[in-house]
This record gives structure tokens, C-alpha cells and sequence, in this order.
């Protein structure tokens, strides 16, 4: 049976809808922009100062592991060694609130440089086996473990929320289409609700 | 009709219909096509691939060498398709192969003018004779006949997947070994998946009558099975093949849907998996061996153990009147339970001269005809299709006859050890099972049952539980073993026996690749004995099959004929794939547009309303020039684009250079040190052009970096070395100077950038930035960087940089706002006539203006021959530093960055032309250089072009010959500076 890739250009968001057979959906996507992000990353030996002090100015838990913590509006995603993604829940001018930590990090605005994808349903992980090489099994994965890998030879950061089946992403912007094909390409099958900031 | 009546674990309440070469027979639910054919009594399937002659089905699984099929037809098409996996489906249509014009016109032509062609004599002989027919018969019908199957000529219309899964034990193989180390394995709480390749789990449970327990064994699997399925740790995977072991994963293809018509809506028509297991067990049974005798290929010589599994699992009579032959135990199991299933078996045919009193027995109570020391020397067929009819036989010294339509034989066993050889480890041989079995196996790989020469069902079964619950303690679970019922063990006697010496007519050790015994004795006369070599000259073990039911036979033979033990002769390597595995499921849905990601510039939608043409750039799409209506080709407009930029002001997006911010105390120290030209002296709201060498010397990428604030920089790549200068720093920075304090991050998708170009840039850019923002030359000068804001609000960098020569800014707002800057640079430039254009105008200026880009960043130049000597700091080490001042790197004779302008300026230059001294002769001893980069300068009104000639610079004023064979060009071009126009820089400074 023909790809669902067919059914949209490669320059393109596919548009909001159902992709798949006639009343299934076992995944839905939710794409949104990021309302704030940055990279903060220690700088040369200040890991561990850098951890101290985003507990004690900002009261936030940088664990430097794969791992999402969230604090005081802010996600933070360890995203390599002493390198994290922090992610805040609504607008906000993240270089001001993250300046006290600038004596030990690097801090990169990236609120433009990702899109995110949000995946929900019973057949996400279905999907996301597609092209995810990581173990995805609860026991091995669970609400909070993150990877910075390779999905359809696309870098992505993604996590496990807390709940069933849901899973965050964060994808280079120039890739998003290629990204969501990815998404509808693979969903298809399960039958995938697919929606802008929904 | 030829199917039993009752029994197997076909479901005959549900009938389907299928065509085989455009006959419609019906077979049920359940049957693969060989046992629907079979029980339609279609006994002639095929053609062989070289002496094309008549083929049946030989056996009932993928080990099958004969029954090729095409399945399918137009786009869908599938060659080669094994009719012994092929599952029945209502609707199948299949085709027989290699036979022209059709399977049955082809018998009958037999009659006629090559009559010799399909009997016993030599394909090669009959064309011998007259030679008169060579061209105007032979040659054509031979190409028709040449190669096995058609491929489909469509674009293939399904897709195909690629999946990953995880487990703590991999179980290969649903039969007795598998079932019970997945249940070991699986009641313990480890994940487990269990791939089968079949469409129904069981194994030879399925294809043997044999008491489990108290119940059948195929009701012993199927209960089993279900256990195993209502396990939620438990993944059963039908018609998957595992097909490769590496490093730490298992390829695996799933058959999703190929025994559908055509796969359900949005279902993939295979998937790839690649399974990564701490535990794998190998339970994928044997493959039943041929014996080679003279006119062993006829249609109705099969094996043993598939014509009982024709009988016992598909309730299939193979054939009418049914003679066995065997060297072995199994073959007598096997005629006892096809008697008992209601199958005419006459004879037993053994060419031991003791059997085991108890199978004589039994034979004798059966009623079946033994013939013990006694060989199959010949068949007889019929004249049409060839079909088994009658055999020869010799007992002793004396001949026979006897009818028979059906062959049933039995050589032995070969475990299925092909996996266990991908990391390397070779089968080893065990005399007394005359069998190769598992020698060194892979990290976390163990073998059970018939797989590793265990042959008894009993210790089958024990042997996979006790696997199963063993790979599941190691990995930490607490495993008891499941109890094990009890079961008759059937006896499994062999004498080793390959070849029916003095038989008669070709005796065929590879079926597939019709070699013959004769073929392996003139291998062995001719040299050709280690197996490698035999294999190669021979064709022995190749193709679809490879050599599944031939390899141990041809090695064996090999082995009589040069005295050397099977051992000692050894066997080919055993490489992945195990099946065969189709290139779509390689390709998954990367395939066509979607071959790689497409990355998109910020702007792409606004270039696409504007009309551009996109271009592939890597794996961006970026415009390459945008045509208005009525320009016909794209040089017009592409000279219409660079004359408005040199004119007023033109604007592109430069997205797609690389962009990597840089944090820290040391980052002026770090980019002298891999830079060439100094960088800590620049100061802060400054810009610097930079280049990088590689460690050998040569120019790795140039660009610029700016300096915003104390320290904090961001540097520019090419578009094409992005991700290889990030990897570069990145590399220098953890190995080389982890003292430094720098840190790293790209920020190319955080920042859209658009450049302007031209006279007026200032202009449109002063309505772009907030109030206040000074962009006046006194504000903002040549190779000023400064940050503030635009469009009501917006961060934004602001670069005053030049490629194209004129004066030219840089803007770089936060990416969502790239596709707004776009349209507010047209509106701001609309009374200027502002001008969209791509990356053909942008290397036409480039060209012009003769700066170096990817052409010359050929990994081949250095500094020096791109004219960047000058440029390279002698106060401090830098990367490359050293080795660029090789002696061949500092040869004033190199290839040198120069312009060139035709002599006669109605000439077209071209990139690649060699250079040449006017009157040398043109070969490679001459070799001047060559043309790097070519442009038609509107400016000019003549093409221009940059390359790389020996002593260049020294040269200028020089001609020198432009010759190109490949596009037959050979003319005189001058040499001159690279810069046509603006050589002192005053537009961009202005």
C-alpha cells in the first residue's frame, strides 16, 4: 500500500488531521514551539560548580545524566556531559533568569533552533521503535530518562513524561518536515492524529 | 486429486483459489504454493537456470532450490520467489520461470527441432549441430531462457519499514527447541521474542506425527505457543527471519504482508528489524540433505522429511506411488507416518546393508517393500515435463527396475549453523551424525536441538528448556525448568553416503546452479579443490538457496576425490544474510525524496511564493534563482539578479552557513590556534575573515568570525563544512587544549540570516532596525558586528560582510522570525527594486570578485595555492602549521589560485578544463592546472573563470590553452587577477 508520505510535499508541515486507516489512532502528535530554551553548558572543570549553583540561585536539580528534572517552571534535559537543554513552560527571557549561573556556563539561546514534537497514545512506542535505538521498555526508560540520538538520520533530544505513552521531542528546526514525516510515515499504520500546537 | 483426506494443519473450510501460469487450481488456508501445487498434482513447477531442465518441488521450505517462482505480477512482481514459503492466499497468481513461451509450449517443443534439448543430453552439445541455427534459433531462444525470474520493471508500490526491539533472550526458531527455551525463558519474567520464519510456529511438530505428553506434537505447539502468547514479556514473531548476527544486533525481516494480495491500507509490506538481545538461542532446526545420484532433478525426486511434511502438515500426498531412499533412520520415520497418513509408500530403498531389526519391522507390517544395500543408479521419466516414472536400482552388483512417481530421499541432516559462523567461528564435523555442527559462537549465542546435531525430540526439548532457563538465570531472573513430558524418541542411525557411484545420466549435487558431480571431478582435475575455489568455478552453493541442500554434498565429494578428510576440506564461510533479504526493506521509507532529510531554510516559504527554483545543497534546499515571467532561460535571469545587485540591492538567505557561538575566557587564544591569521587582537564589534587548515596542511573551510562581546564569538562555516569544522573544534578542544576555557555551541538553526548586497543595502537595511539603531559607515563599518534590534523589537546581529563585492550586510534575526525579515526587506527595498536572489547570482559575484569557495576547498589546496600566504600568521602555531610546510606544499611550482578570461570573449569556458603552454602536447606530463570555477560576468559581458595554474600569480597577462576533451573545448584563455572587478575593494567599503 502506498506510503502516507505521498499524501505531502517534502517543503511542508503536513496539515492538522487524521493519516492512516479509517478510524484508527493509536498515536497523536502535537508540534509546538518551544516558549523559551537555552543551552547552558559548563564551562571548562565547572560542572560541578555549575550544579551547585543552579540549586542554590535557582533552586534546580542539573543531574549530569540523560535525565529531565523539572523546577520552578523550568525543564532542564541533560543533553551531553555538563551540557543541558533548559526548557521553560511559558515565554520568559531565559538568558536573564539564567544569568546568575554565567560565571560557570556558557549560556546559548536556542528558543528558535528546536520545534518540538509531543507523542501521546497507545502505539507511541510503536512508532517511535521505528526509528528510536534506544529500549523504550518503562523498566528501561521510564517518566524522565532523555536521549540525545538519532531518529531517521535526524538529531533529536527527546524524554518520557510521567503517564502513559507520552514522549517529548526536540528537533532541529531546518529538519521538522523531515522529522514529521518521519512521524506520519511510521504512525500510519496505528492510525496518527497529527496537529499544530494543539 | 493428490490431497489426502483428512488431516494437517491446513483449514479446508477455507478454500481459496489461485493461478500458476494462468491456470486456476484451489488450495486452503494453510498451504504454501508448492503443497497447493503439489496437491493439484502440478508436478512440473520450473526450468533450471543453465541446462534448463524440467524441475519439481524438492523440498518444503526455504532450503528449496527449484520451485522459483515469479509472484505477482506488473510493479509487484517478485522473481525467484521460493514456492515452498510462498503461504497460499485467495487471488495468488504465480508464474513459473525460465521456460519460454510457456512452461508447457516448452515441453511440447520437444517434439519438434531440439528435441535433444530436454532430455537426458548436454544444453551445450545441442548447440553444437547445425551451426546454421546458432544465430537464428539458439542465440534468441537462449536469451529468452538466460537468467532466473524477471524483475518487476514498476516503481515497486508498497513500502517498507524499518523497526528496533529489545529483549533479554532471543529465541531463532519455533520448534520443539525454541518453544521450550521461550518458555523457560519467558515464565521467568525475562523478555523474550521467538522469530520464526514460518507462518505457523512449531517446527517440525507440525511436520511429525509424534506423541508429546498425551497429546500430538502439533497440539502440543500450538498449546504451547498460546501459553507463550498470553505472556505479556513474551513477543512471538511469525514469518520473521533472522537473518545476520552483528555486532551486538540481529537483523531481522518481518513479512507483514506478503501473504496478503497487497498489503492493508498503510501497512508495510516487510520490516526490518534490528534486534538487539543480551541473550540469543539458535534453535533453527536441520535441513535434510539430497543424495546425488544420476537424474536426481527430476520433478517428483524430493526429500524425505518434506514429502512426510507434505503429508503430516498440509495433507498432501506427494505422489501416487512413493519409493524412499536413504542412508539413514529418519527416512524410515518418515515412510512409516506417510503410510499411516494414507500415502502409497512402496519401497524403502536404504543403501546400508543392516537397518535396525525393529524399523524392518515395521516395515515389513506396513507392507513396504525394503531394499536394503541396494542404490538408485537412474530414473525414467516422462516424455513431457519429465515427471518421475521409474527408477534403476542396484543391488550389490545386480540391476533393477522399479515404478515409482515419487522419489522420497534422505542423504542425513545438516544443522542450520549458518548463523552461529557470522562472527567468524567455522562448523566443525561430527562423524558419527555425519553432520557439520556449531563450532565457535557468537558473544551470547547458544545453540539447541537439531540446530546443534541434537536429533531426538526428547532431548530436543529438554535441551531448550534447559537453555532457555539457563540464559534467563545469567541474566539475573529466577528460572525453573518447565517439566518435560515425556515423548518417544525415534532412532536417528546413519552411514555417511553422498554420491551413487557409476550412475546414470547427470547427477546433480546443486540443483539451483545445475553442477553436477562431473562438474566437481573437473573442478578437482583442473585445480580448483579448496572449497573456496571449488565454489567459485563451480557456481556450487550459490544464489537464493545458497547451497542449502548442495554444500556438505559438493564438499564431500570434493573430499572422496582428494583423499583429504570433511574436515580437513571444511566449508565456505557462511556470510548475512541467512535468506534472502529484498533491497526495499534496506531502504525503508528512505527511498526517492525521502532518501535523506530535507532541512528547509527559515525563508523557504517565502522563496517558494517568490517563484524560486530550489536547488539540493547537501541535504538543505535553497533557491538558486528566482525567475520572473517571461525569462526563458536561467542564465537571464540569473544575469538580471546580479546586475540589480551591482545596480541598487539584491537580498539571499545565508541560512545555511554554519554557525557556532563560542563562550569563554580563551576563545582569542583558540582561534589563533586554529585559524592562520590572528583572531585575539579582534576587537570587540568586529568581524575577521579566517581560515582553517587540517592538520596536514591543506585548507579545510574559510569564514568569518565576529567578536560580540568580551568573550563571546560566533563564527561562520560554508554551508557544506558545518558539522566538520563543529567535530573539528569540538575534537580540539577535549583532546589537544582541555585547559583552554571555551565552550561550544552551534546555533545554525538558532539564527535565520539574510545578506543584502548592493549599492542601496544601507539603505534598506537603516528602515529595518529599530529607532536609533546607527548603521552609517561610522556606525556600523566594513567588518563591524553588532548586536541590537529590528523590526519593532526583534533581536538581531547585524554583520557588515561582503561576498558578492558590493556593499553587503548580514542580518541574523532568531529563526521564527526569518520568513517576517524576508518581507520586511522587501517592503523596506521595494522602491529600490530590491531583488530576491539564489545561489547561482551569489557564485556568479563570487566569481567576480574572485574569492575562493567549495570548488577551490577542494582538499587539495593550501594556503598558498589559494593566494592566502600572506594571510598566515608566522608569530604562532596553528593547526596545520607545520605540515603545510612540506616541501611538495611549498613548491613555488604548485597549481596557484588565478583568473582567466577567454581570448576570444565569445567563448564559454568551462569548469574541469586542463591548462596547457600554447604548443605542449596535451597529456598529463604537461598538465598546467585546471579550471575550478566558471561564471558569465554580466559586468563583464563575458564568461570568467577561476582555477588553480602551476606559478600562477607570476603569470598574469600569460595565455595559456583551456583545453577539455570531455566537452570537446580547446581554446586560449588569459590569465589575469581573480578579482574582475572592484580589485581594491571600494564598493564594499563605501
Amino acid at each position: 500500500m502506498t506510503s502516507a508520505l505521498n499524501t505531502f510535499p517534502v517543503t511542508q508541515m503536513p496539515a492538522d488531521g487524521r493519516y492512516g486507516p479509517a478510524g484508527t489512532q493509536g498515536v497523536s502528535v502535537r508540534v509546538f514551539d518551544p516558549p523559551a530554551l537555552a543551552l547552558l553548558a559548563a564551562r571548562r572543570g565547572g560542572a560541578s560548580a555549575l550544579t551547585v549553583a543552579a540549586h542554590a540561585t535557582l533552586g534546580l536539580a542539573l543531574a549530569d545524566t540523560p535525565r529531565l528534572t523539572r523546577a520552578n517552571g523550568l525543564a532542564t534535559i541533560g543533553a551531553g556531559p555538563g551540557r543541558w537543554l533548559v526548557l521553560a513552560e511559558a515565554p520568559e527571557d531565559l538568558a536573564a533568569r539564567l544569568a546568575p549561573l554565567a560565571a560557570h556556563a556558557a549560556i546559548t539561546e536556542q528558543t528558535d533552533g528546536y520545534v518540538g514534537f509531543e507523542l501521546s497514545g497507545a502505539r507511541t512506542r510503536d512508532l517511535l521503535a521505528k526509528g528510536v535505538t534506544v529500549d523504550l521498555d518503562p523498566a528501561a526508560f521510564p517518566p524522565g530518562a532523555a536521549a540525545t540520538t538519532n531518529v531517521a538520520h535526524i538529531n533529536v533530544t527527546f524524554w518520557r513524561e510521567p503517564g502513559d505513552e507520552r514522549f517529548g521531542f526536540l528537533v532541529a528546526r531546518s529538519y521538522r518536515v523531515a522529522f514529521a514525516r518521519f512521524l506520519i510515515a511510521s504512525g500510519a499504520e496505528y492510525g496518527i492524529a497529527f496537529a499544530h500546537r494543539g | 486429486m493428490s490431497r489426502l483426506p483428512s488431516g494437517g494443519r491446513v483449514d479446508r473450510a477455507r478454500s481459496l483459489s489461485f493461478r500458476f501460469d494462468g491456470k486456476t487450481y484451489r488450495g486452503f488456508s494453510g498451504d504454501t504454493l508448492a503443497s497447493a501445487l503439489l496437491a493439484n498434482q502440478v508436478r512440473l513447477v520450473g526450468r533450471s537456470f543453465k541446462y534448463h531442465r524440467p524441475r519439481g518441488i524438492l523440498s518444503a521450505g526455504p532450503e528449496e532450490p527449484n520451485a522459483l517462482v515469479e509472484l505477482r505480477s506488473g510493479a509487484r512482481r517478485e522473481p525467484n520467489t521460493r514456492a515452498t514459503v510462498a503461504e497460499l492466499y485467495d487471488g495468488l497468481d504465480a508464474a513459473s520461470q525460465n521456460r519460454w513461451p510457456s512452461l508447457a509450449l516448452d515441453a511440447l517443443s520437444l517434439n519438434g527441432l531440439v528435441a535433444p534439448f530436454l532430455g537426458a543430453g548436454f544444453y551445450y552439445k545441442t548447440f553444437m549441430w547445425p551451426a546454421k541455427f546458432w544465430e537464428s534459433v539458439y542465440e534468441p531462444a537462449i536469451r529468452r531462457a538466460a537468467g532466473l525470474g524477471r524483475a518487476a520493471e514498476g516503481v515497486d508500490p508498497d513500502h517498507y519499514d524499518k523497526a528496533h526491539a529489545f529483549c533479554d533472550v532471543l529465541v531463532i526458531g519455533a520448534g520443539p527447541a525454541g518453544l521450550m527455551a521461550a518458555l523457560a525463558a519467558g515464565r521467568a519474567g525475562a523478555r523474550v521474542i521467538l522469530a520464526d520464519e514460518d507462518f505457523l510456529a512449531g517446527g517440525r511438530l507440525n511436520s511429525e506425527v509424534a506423541r508429546i505428553g498425551d497429546e500430538p506434537s502439533h497440539a502440543f505447539a500450538a498449546r504451547t505457543v498460546a501459553e507463550l502468547a498470553s505472556l505479556p514479556n513474551v513477543r512471538i514473531m511469525t514469518r520473521t527471519s533472522v537473518f545476520g548476527i552483528y555486532d551486538g544486533e540481529y537483523g531481522a525481516v518481518e513479512r507483514v504482508s506478503d501473504h496478503l494480495a497487497t498489503p492493508a491500507p498503510f501497512q508495510p509490506r516487510q520490516r526490518l528489524w534490528k534486534i538487539a538481545a543480551k541473550r540469543a538461542i539458535l534453535c533453527a532446526g536441520a535441513t535434510e540433505r539430497p543424495i546425488v545420484f544420476g537424474g536426481n532433478d527430476r520433478p517428483g525426486v524430493m526429500l524425505a522429511g518434506s514429502a512426510r511434511s507434505y503429508a503430516n502438515r498440509y495433507g498432501v500426498a506427494a505422489g501416487k506411488s512413493v519409493a524412499f531412499f536413504a542412508n539413514n533412520d529418519s527416512a524410515w520415520t518418515s515412510a512409516f507416518d506417510m503410510k499411516a497418513a494414507g500415502v502409497n509408500v512402496t519401497t524403502l530403498i536404504d543403501i546400508r546393508r543392516e537397518v535396525a531389526p525393529a524399523l524392518a519391522a515395521r516395515a515389513k507390517a506396513l507392507g513396504i517393500d525394503v531394499r536394503t544395500d541396494t542404490q538408485v543408479t537412474g530414473t525414467t521419466g516422462q516424455p513431457i515435463g519429465g515427471a518421475l516414472t521409474g527408477l534403476a536400482i542396484r543391488t550389490g552388483g545386480r540391476g533393477g527396475r522399479l515404478a515409482a512417481d515419487t522419489l522420497a530421499m534422505s542423504g542425513g541432516w545438516s544443522p542450520s549453523v549458518h548463523l552461529t559462523c557470522h562472527h567468524g567461528g567455522k562448523p566443525v564435523w561430527q562423524e558419527d551424525i555425519a553432520a557439520f555442527v556449531p563450532g565457535r559462537t557468537p558473544p551470547g549465542l547458544s545453540v539447541a536441538g537439531a540446530a546443534r546435531g541434537t536429533y531426538g525430540l526428547g532431548d530436543t526439548l529438554a535441551e531448550g528448556a534447559r537453555q532457555g532457563s539457563e540464559a534467563a538465570g545469567d541474566l539475573g531472573f529466577t528460572a525453573t525448568r518447565p517439566d518435560l513430558p515425556a515423548t518417544e524418541d525415534t532412532p536417528a542411525g546413519i552411514t555417511a553416503f553422498w554420491h551413487v557411484q557409476g550412475s546414470k545420466g547427470p547427477a546433480f549435487v546443486d540443483q539451483q546452479n545445475d553442477v553436477t558431480a562431473k562438474d566437481l571431478g573437473i573442478a578437482y582435475k583442473e585445480g580448483f579443490r579448496a572449497v573456496e575455489l571449488m565454489k567459485r568455478y563451480t557456481t556450487l552453493g550459490m544464489a537464493t538457496d545458497q547451497g542449502r541442500t548442495s554444500n556438505v554434498n559438493g564438499l564431500a565429494i570434493m573430499a572422496e576425490l582428494t583423499g583429504a578428510s570433511i574436515m580437513e576440506t571444511g566449508t565456505t564461510i557462511f556470510r548475512p544474510p541467512y535468506t534472502p533479504v529484498s533491497l526495499g526493506v534496506l531502504g525503508g521509507h528512505h527511498r526517492g525524496k525521502d532518501f535523506r532529510p530535507t532541512r528547509l531554510t527559515p525563508t523557504h516559504a517565502w522563496a517558494a511564493e517568490q517563484g524560486a527554483v530550489f536547488i539540493e545543497t547537501g541535504p538543505w534546499l535553497r533557491a538558486q534563482y528566482f525567475p520572473k515571467a517571461g525569462e526563458t532561460d536561467w542564465l537571464t535571469t540569473v544575469n538580471r539578479e546580479v546586475k540589480a545587485v551591482r545596480a541598487s540591492v539584491g537580498m539571499i538567505d545565508v541560512s545555511t552557513f554554519g554557525k557556532i557561538d563560542l563562550q569563554g575566557r580563551d576563545v582569542g587564544a583558540f582561534l589563533d590556534k586554529v585559524y592562520i591569521n590572528t583572531f585575539s587582537t579582534l576587537a570587540v564589534g568586529k568581524a575577521r575573515y579566517g581560515v582553517m587548515l587540517r592538520e596536514d596542511g591543506i585548507v579545510m573551510d574559510d569564514g568569518t568570525t565576529a567578536r560580540l562581546g568580551p568573550e563571546h564569538y560566533v563564527m561562520t562555516t560554508t554551508t557544506a563544512n558545518a558539522v566538520k569544522v563543529f567535530q573539528h573544534l569540538e575534537f580540539c578542544l577535549q583532546v589537544l587544549w582541555p585547559e583552554l576555557d571555551v565552550t561550544l555551541a552551534s546555533v545554525s538553526e538558532q539564527w535565520a540570516q539574510i545578506a543584502i548586497a548592493g549599492p542601496r543595502a544601507r539603505d534598506v537595511l537603516a528602515r529595518v532596525v529599530d529607532t536609533g539603531v546607527d548603521v552609517s559607515n561610522e556606525g556600523l563599518p566594513f567588518m563591524g558586528a553588532i548586536e541590537r534590534t529590528v523590526m519593532g523589537g526583534v533581536k538581531a546581529r547585524l554583520f557588515r560582510l561582503s561576498f558578492s563585492g558590493e556593499l553587503g550586510y548580514e542580518i541574523a534575526v532568531p529563526a521564527r522570525h526569518g520568513e517576517a525579515l524576508a518581507r520586511a526587506l522587501m517592503t523596506a527595498g521595494e522602491e529600490f527594486g530590491i531583488t530576491p536572489y539564489g545561489i547561482e547570482a551569489l557564485g556568479v559575484m563570487r566569481i567576480e570578485k574572485g574569492h575562493v569557495s567549495g570548488n577551490e576547498l577542494s582538499g587539495q589546496t593550501s594556503a598558498g595555492d589559494l593566494g592566502f600566504g600572506k594571510m598566515a600568521s608566522t608569530k604562532k602555531d596553528y593547526i596545520g602549521r607545520v605540515m603545510a610546510a612540506r616541501p611538495g606544499l611549498k613548491d613555488p611550482d604548485r597549481p596557484a589560485f588565478v583568473g582567466f578570461k577567454p581570448v576570444d570573449p565569445s567563448q564559454r569556458l568551462r569548469a574541469g578544463a586542463h591548462f596547457l603552454t600554447i604548443g605542449a602536447p596535451a597529456d598529463m606530463a604537461h598538465d598546467q592546472g585546471y579550471m575550478t570555477s566558471v561564471a558569465h560576468s554580466p559586468h563583464l559581458g563575458h564568461w570568467i573563470g577561476l582555477g588553480l595554474l602551476k606559478n600562477g600569480p607570476a603569470r598574469i597577462g600569460e595565455r595559456v590553452r583551456a583545453y577539455d576533451p570531455v566537452r570537446g573545448n580547446d581554446f586560449e584563455v588569459e590569465v589575469c587577477s581573480p578579482a574582475f572587478i572592484d580589485p581594491n575593494g571600494e564598493r564594499l567599503r563605501g
